[in-house]
């Protein structure tokens, strides 16, 4: 009785060993990943097979990259604030108004010219179709619209 | 298998069953009491738990199903483990994705 209960027991531990390592082997890359300072690029390398030295010159990149961004954010941020407060004065669209999103169109459009400008230094590191694929994902991530959908274009 | 209804042939016996008399009482609730004994006897055929612990353990005693349900349950915990692994690990992954990109562009960096 005593053995089988050993066994028995035995047996769900290696149920237990078995899951354990399988889940740990699976999930290892991402945990890495995660312990990293910046997991997105951790990500960026595994996802496009970045070698040690393509992944350091992208974190380089990234570097030089990252104030202008935040530069950007601050100028969105104040122009969304510039915008709401015209848009909250008036029921019709005011020169002010109409100066304000000509504005903002201009904004977006140095803020995207600025992030195609990052996103083709980063595609030249890669290898060559990773490159090409990475900058046709975040094309489709950050410049194509998404396709409105039936309820959107139904709603009218 | 031989049945247990009289015999059409067997005249003589049914001619006597049917003459036969008795004066003899039953005794009290003895109906109830031949249920309760046909209970009780078709109970003792019954396995018990504990019995059934018994063959379970004589049953794992041998080496081969020992080693067949040790890889059983081997089997089920590598597979669980790797369903769940890879479904953390697209989690994961979907996430980073999603902050590279509000990484990199300031419309969908999110906003305090």
């Amino acid at each position: 009785m005593k053995r089988s209960l050993f066994i028995l027991i035995g047996g769900l531990m290696l149920a237990v060993a078995g899951f354990v390592s399988t889940y740990a082997f699976a999930t290892a890359p991402q945990r890495s990943a995660e312990h990293n300072s910046q997991p997105e690029l951790v990500w960026l390398k595994q996802q496009y097979q970045l070698s040690d030295e393509q992944y350091a010159r992208i974190c380089e990149l990234y570097a030089a990259y990252h104030p202008k961004c935040v530069e950007m954010c601050h100028e969105i941020d104040a122009q969304n604030a510039r915008l709401q407060s015209l848009l909250a004065k008036t029921n019709v669209v005011t020169p002010e108004i109409k100066s304000a999103l000509a504005d903002a169109a201009q904004l977006r459009a140095k803020c995207e010219a600025n992030m195609m400008s990052h996103f083709y230094q980063v595609s030249q590191v890669m290898p060559s179709d990773q490159g090409k694929r990475y900058l046709a994902w975040m094309q489709k991530e950050t410049l194509i619209p998404s396709p409105m959908s039936e309820n959107q274009t139904t709603t009218k | 298998m031989k049945s247990n209804q009289p015999s059409e042939n067997d005249k003589s016996l049914r001619k006597v069953l049917s003459e036969w008399r008795t004066d003899a009482a039953l005794p009290p609730r003895f109906q109830e009491q031949v249920w309760e004994r046909i209970a009780s006897a078709e109970a003792a055929h019954q396995p018990s738990l504990f019995a059934t612990v018994r063959w379970l353990a004589a049953l794992l005693m041998r080496p081969s199903v020992a080693t067949a349900y040790a890889m059983i349950l081997l089997l089920i915990g590598i597979t669980a483990g790797c369903q769940q692994g890879q479904t953390k690990s697209e989690s994961i992954k979907s996430q980073l994705q999603t902050r590279y990109v509000q990484m990199v562009d300031p419309y969908q960096t999110p906003r305090r």
